[in-house]
């Protein structure tokens, strides 16, 4: 990195750590007259800092140079949580995020709104929710963020009607939503029809399962009619097991998720008939606390295909990009996902899921240490393979990554965190990722700053 | 809590063995559209019975097969290359990217000995190579294949001359005098079995196609078996003159540019003198028409054509026997004119030949028409349907004087080249003097003279009566004349309907390939419209009666020696081949399917380059650069028209002196240790079906220019193609050589998903052993919407170049999926 580029680099990492006043003193809400909040507010305001060394891995195009430049980006996002209630048994809920808005790019004082640099609007959520039958029954219909039990397969935003049992120990879910897609329909109503959606349905529930043990489990079905002919059932089975345990002065909490896929693609098969999907995922995650110390481990697998691509069989997993490791690099940022994570760019899109052919087994430490009230600094260890290295040209070592996060929670409602993170990958993250060599698997480093508001 | 996990643990372990897993791998043997099926032309296009568009990649196999295998005993097993060596040839060829070959038989090959008596074990080996190919995925078209008749034709010289400098006028005629050549070596190899086994000649300029039996019926007069058969006719003249008057040939050597005055003229004389008399002693040298053939060893073979009438009177016997011989009826041995069994009446030698042409094919059609993988039969390579020479011949010997020859030969021919036909003619004593008739026939030297030119054009197969000694009977010069115009429409298209009809009864399914006539007019063509402002043209049309036509023309740019005898072959730079563009040439032909085929589908039936520029070991030292940068005009040509094509030649036993052991043409794509040469031209990716109608297609190989722009990576080894919505559900085929992409390549899709095959093929021996690898790419395309096309793109790894939004990666057989 040249000097000018050092310097820049500093003074913008400077800007982002000057706290924003006002939004901390900001408790979100407003009294009703019988004493119940009428609007609930909540946000997540982000300052960030990214800087990221040239390398076959980033994503620029290589226009000065043959591996492309560094990455360097200063942004700003917010997201806003709004809860209307109407009443004591109905709520509307708003999210939405304004953002990611990078200094260098969105303008603030545009004023064309159809303008390539006006800020970035996302809605999120926008659902209604609330209880029938003295609590009996629940219902969240609207767009919304819906889980799985074990997050690997449902982690999305869509529009869903999420209708529930509620019990004293648990509760039960029916839940149907349709994906978007943008192929063939087109966006005008006249045309919209159910034969070419992707549906979800999904039957979930949790029970308690004594005093520390709590059971996720459901059955998720996707039914993919977005391309004429060749239509896809997934059944889903997904739980979620989760221990948590408090003896003074440990804290531990384990849980292992389990999601298996069956069900056919219809006509996907090379010689026209029927692929049969059969993958499963995994994760074994562990939190231990003790005194001052925090350790994290995580354990995530994603089955492989055999290396016949669009042959009868398909065993990869149909993956959110969701996981509970705390891998910067290899899986999403946790501070801010920057949409580069490996795991996701080892797979190839299918629709609002990923599909690695060649699998994943990514294990990871994360140990923190609170050395002051107002001063966290964590280590994170990652490493990861593929589980099928004829889906990555023969070779199965996707890399190791170590980081290095500074938390500076000066305030409950305030953090900033600075990272320093490298990634040194395998030959099979280079056959997968590096699409201008794939022989080249050049280390790459991390510098990222955030200043954190949330309340 | 216990109870009810174990419960959990034990659905789900039930509920995993109760789903299938489905079938891992591809069995493409046992895929439908793996298997090759009967392709049907569909207007403009050929189409499989999966519904896919064919586009040929083909090649000729082989150059060698023009010449026997053996000539004592003579067969052709083992043309194009033995049984035993089949499987690795084949899948050789189909791994330096050829889907499909022309496979060549030699009329000769059938009916070697005598008419009606067929080489059945010849037959057995033809259908055996079919097979074989249908095995290793690749079409096949049948062709019967001529040059200028037959091999029969023919003329000897020697490589080194015996006077003069190769490559100079007088090494020219210098190569056409025998001497006792003291290197046997080349006389005695084995890989050179056409050529007589004498000790004076090194080598022979020849046709190819038709058995002896058919040419003695067409020049009944000839001894094809005389010792100077293939000497240069005027040697045996020359001597005669040269015993008479010694000092003739200062004159003669001055006429080549030779100072006889100079010093070393006693010696060239004496030479050639020595030459003369030790040949004539052989009786090498010939003594008449008889036993000697106005055929020459022109360096470039098809000048023959144009200037032998020996060989033009096989032709017309055989397209027009009936017109231009009516009386001529042949007869066997014994003298009895043979039967037709059908009419009763004896044989005209048209349909003595066509009938046997047309029965030799029908037992070539009878082994292959169970083959799924025939594409097609070509009735006949390159009819040649040039009559002047005969026809001014057969004026001369019927009355007209030289001066009104050579204004009949300028009128066919036109000013510059008429007149250089009747130079050769009468300079090289082609044509004898004859002596004027008085004009009364009253006077007493009329009936010696006219008995003397009587004879004379008897003995020079141009009867003046008709006799019953040799057959022969007097050519009608008006039929000669109606020859010239209107030949392909007239005669060749008759032929084809005749030969078509006959295959279509043992092969219902049957394409026939007809190809345009090579005729006066394509001389003085200047276009479609024809020659004399296109007033007369009459254009051959689509031959009646059958469904299934493919229209298949050839073109060759200007490669070819230039005219003489033992010439080297051309040179040329790089650069003033690098740019050429031979699309407007080849558009020429193929709007020709437009113009009179109804629209037929069009496939290039030979096109290619010599790889001998220079000599063969300048081109050696190049790399064959000039012959791949010819060849990669032409392929650009042929994909920016999307036109199908089959390049001359793979030759399995060719040799860097003697070429495709043909008249030293050279074209072949596997050099003498088969290695693959000039790979980078024709080794290219290409689809080979397509689901939906083409719309356009590129491949820029190493050769390709291009024009560079600022902060753009050159798209070097880019592939491209694009066809309309599919119509079927069978995979569009692209072939992909490793060769363009060692170390991989990335594939982007318009839409759906493709999987690869890798496979490898051995070449090579004598210490060049190696391997060529390939991959078949399938594409499905997913959308089906009418008026969605589809597109497949290919780039290997290059620095600079972003690939992003790839669909798949491929290398070596390993694959990895990204978009």
């Amino acid at each position: 990195m040249g000097k000018s580029t050092t310097a820049l680099s500093a003074f913008v990492a400077a800007l982002v750590l000057i706290p924003a006043a006002g939004w901390a003193q900001n408790d979100g809400g407003e009294q009703g007259d019988d004493g119940e909040r009428a609007i609930e507010f909540h946000a997540v305001l982000k300052n960030l800092y990214l800087y990221r060394n040239d390398s076959d891995f980033d994503r620029s195009a290589p226009v000065y140079n043959p591996d492309g430049q560094s990455m360097g980006v200063a942004g700003t996002d917010l997201r806003s949580f709004i809860t209307w209630h109407v009443s004591n048994k109905l709520r509307i809920h708003y999210e939405v995020e304004i953002g990611l808005n990078v200094w260098s790019r969105n303008s603030p004082d545009e004023g064309d709104p159809t303008a390539d640099d006006i800020f970035l609007l996302k809605h999120r959520e926008i659902y209604t929710e609330g209880t029938l039958a003295d609590d009996l029954v629940g219902f969240k219909v609207g767009y919304q963020r819906l889980n799985d039990p074990t997050v690997l397969f449902i982690g999305h935003w869509f529009g869903a009607a999420d209708f529930s049992l509620n019990f004293q120990k648990g509760a039960v879910h029916a839940v149907a939503g349709a994906f978007p897609d943008t192929t063939y329909e087109g966006l005008t109503a006249q045309f919209n029809n159910f034969t070419h959606d992707t549906a979800l349905f999904a039957l979930y529930g949790n029970a308690s399962l004594g005093r520390h043990l709590t059971l996720n489990a459901g059955l998720f079905t996707i039914q993919d009619e977005s391309v004429i002919g060749r239509s896809m059932t997934l059944w889903t089975p997904a739980l979620n097991l989760t221990a948590v345990m408090n003896p003074d002065p440990v804290s531990l909490s384990l849980s292992a998720d389990l999601a298996m896929q069956f069900g056919p693609s219809r006509g996907r098969s090379y010689d026209g008939g029927d692929q049969m999907n059969h993958g499963w995922a995994g994760q074994i995650h562990g939190a231990l606390t003790w005194k001052r110390f925090a350790l994290d481990a995580n354990v995530l697998a994603l089955s492989a295909d055999d290396p016949y691509d669009n042959d009868g069989s398909n065993g990869a997993f149909y993956y959110s990009g969701r996981t509970r490791s705390s891998t910067l690099f290899l899986t999403e940022d946790k501070v801010h996902d920057w949409y580069d994570n490996i795991d996701e760019r080892l797979a190839s899109p299918r629709g609002a899921f990923y599909l690695s052919r060649a699998g994943l087994l990514l294990a990871d430490l994360k140990l923190s240490y609170l050395v002051t009230r107002w001063f966290r600094p964590t280590l994170i260890f990652g490493t990861a393979r593929v589980l099928e290295s004829k889906n990555a040209l023969g070779e199965d070592y996707v890399g190791t990554e170590a980081d290095v996060d500074l938390q500076f929670p000066v305030d409950p409602a305030l953090t900033f965190h600075l990272i320093g993170g490298l990634l040194a990958p395998g030959g099979a993250a280079g056959a997968l990722v590096n699409s201008i060599d794939t022989n080249r698997a050049e280390n790459i480093w991390t510098a990222e700053a955030a200043m954190i508001v949330e309340f | 809590m216990r109870h009810s996990t174990t419960l959990l643990f034990a659905a789900l372990a039930t509920a995993v063995t109760a789903f299938s897993c489905g079938e891992s791998g591809y069995k493409f043997d046992e895929w439908e559209t793996h298997k090759l099926t009967r392709v049907n032309p569909q207007l403009t296009y050929l189409k499989d019975a999966h519904g896919r568009y064919l586009y040929m990649h083909g090649v000729n196999a082989s150059g060698s097969t023009k010449v026997p295998y053996e000539v004592d005993p003579l067969t052709y097993i083992g043309r194009p290359f033995p049984l035993d060596d089949a499987d690795r040839h084949l899948a050789l060829i189909k791994a330096m990217g050829f889907n499909s070959i022309r496979l060549l038989f030699m009329w000769e090959a059938v009916e070697p000995h005598a008419r009606g008596v067929y080489d059945t074990a010849f037959l057995d080996y033809f259908e055996a190579i079919i097979s074989k190919a249908n095995e290793h995925g690749l079409y096949v078209l049948i062709n019967a294949h001529e040059n200028l008749f037959s091999r029969f034709h023919n003329a000897n010289y020697n490589e080194e001359p015996l006077f003069g400098t190769k490559g100079d006028i007088m090494g020219t005629f210098g190569a056409l005098f025998p001497y006792p050549f003291k290197d046997r070596d080349f006389i005695t190899d084995p890989r050179h079995k056409d050529r007589r086994q004498r000790d004076w000649w090194t080598d022979q300029v020849k046709g190819d196609g038709a058995p002896k039996w058919a040419v003695k019926a067409c020049l009944p007069e000839k001894d094809l078996d005389a010792k100077s058969w293939g000497t240069f006719r005027p040697l045996g003249s020359l001597l005669t003159l040269l015993l008479n008057d010694p000092d003739s040939i200062t004159g003669l050597l001055a006429k080549f540019g030779f100072d006889a005055g100079g010093g070393g003229s006693d010696d060239l004389i004496a030479d050639i003198m020595s030459s003369l008399l030790t040949a004539s002693d052989e009786g090498l040298l010939p003594r008449g028409p008889h036993d000697s053939t106005d055929f020459m060893p022109w360096t470039f073979w098809g000048i023959n054509a144009a200037l032998s009438a020996d060989i033009e009177r096989c032709y017309a016997a055989f397209f027009a026997g009936d017109k231009v011989y009516p009386r001529y009826t042949v007869k066997d041995n014994a003298g009895a004119p043979i039967t037709n069994p059908v009419t009763g009446t004896p044989y005209n030698i048209k349909e003595y030949l066509q009938e046997a042409y047309t029965n030799a094919w029908v037992e070539v059609v009878k082994r292959a028409a169970k083959y799924p993988n025939i594409i097609g039969y070509d009735i006949m390579n390159e009819p040649t349907s040039v009559f002047i020479v005969l026809t001014a011949a057969t004026a001369y010997f019927q009355g007209a004087s030289t001066e009104a020859v050579t204004e009949l030969l300028v009128g066919l021919a036109g000013e510059e080249l008429g007149n250089q036909i009747a130079e050769l003619l009468f300079g090289l004593y082609l044509l004898p003097d004859l002596p004027k008739l008085p004009d009364s026939e009253n006077g007493p030297d009329y009936q010696k003279i006219k008995k003397e030119r009587n004879e004379t054009a008897a003995d020079w197969g141009f009867p003046l009566e008709d006799t019953d000694n040799v057959g022969l009977a007097i050519p009608d010069l008006f039929a000669l004349l109606d020859l010239n115009l209107g030949f392909a429409k007239k005669y060749l298209q008759p032929l084809y309907e005749r030969v078509g009809a006959e295959v279509l009864k043992v092969d219902p399914q049957a394409t026939i390939w007809i190809e345009e006539a090579f005729s006066p007019e394509m001389l003085l063509s200047t276009g479609l419209g024809g020659g004399v402002g296109g007033q007369f043209m009459e254009v051959m049309t689509v031959p009646a009666g059958i469904k299934n036509v493919v229209f298949s023309p050839h073109w060759y740019p200007d490669i070819y020696p230039f005219p003489g005898f033992n010439v080297a072959p051309r040179e040329f730079t790089r650069d003033e081949l690098r740019y050429r563009d031979y699309g407007p040439s080849l558009k020429a032909k193929y709007d020709l399917a437009a113009y009179s085929f109804s629209n037929v589908p069009t496939v290039y039936g030979e096109f290619g380059t010599y790889w001998n520029y220079g000599g063969i070991e300048k081109s050696v030292s190049e790399g064959y650069i000039l012959s791949a940068e010819i060849l990669d005009n032409f392929y650009e040509a042929f994909e920016g028209m999307f036109l199908s094509n089959m390049l001359w030649c793979y030759t399995a036993d060719n040799d860097y002196r003697y070429g495709d052991l043909w008249n030293k043409e050279d074209f072949s794509v596997l050099d003498p240790f088969e290695v693959p040469r000039g790979r980078e031209a024709y080794s290219r990716p290409h689809a080979t079906f397509l689901p939906g109608k083409p719309v356009s297609t590129h491949f820029y190989s190493g050769l390709h220019y291009f024009d560079p722009d600022k902060g753009k990576v050159d798209p070097e080894r880019e592939f491209y193609i694009e066809f309309e919505s599919k119509e079927t559900d069978a995979p569009a085929e692209i072939f992909v050589p490793e060769l363009h992409y060692p170390d991989g390549f990335y594939v982007w899709l318009s839409d759906g998903f493709a999987i690869a095959e890798y496979k490898t093929a051995a070449y090579g021996k004598e210490g060049r052993e190696g391997g060529l690898g390939y991959h078949t790419l399938y594409y499905f395309p997913s959308s089906d919407e009418p008026g969605r096309n589809h597109s497949v793109m290919i780039a290997p790894p290059l620095p600079g170049r972003v690939n992003e939004g790839w669909s798949h990666f491929f290398r070596k057989g390993e694959a990895v999926s990204g978009k």
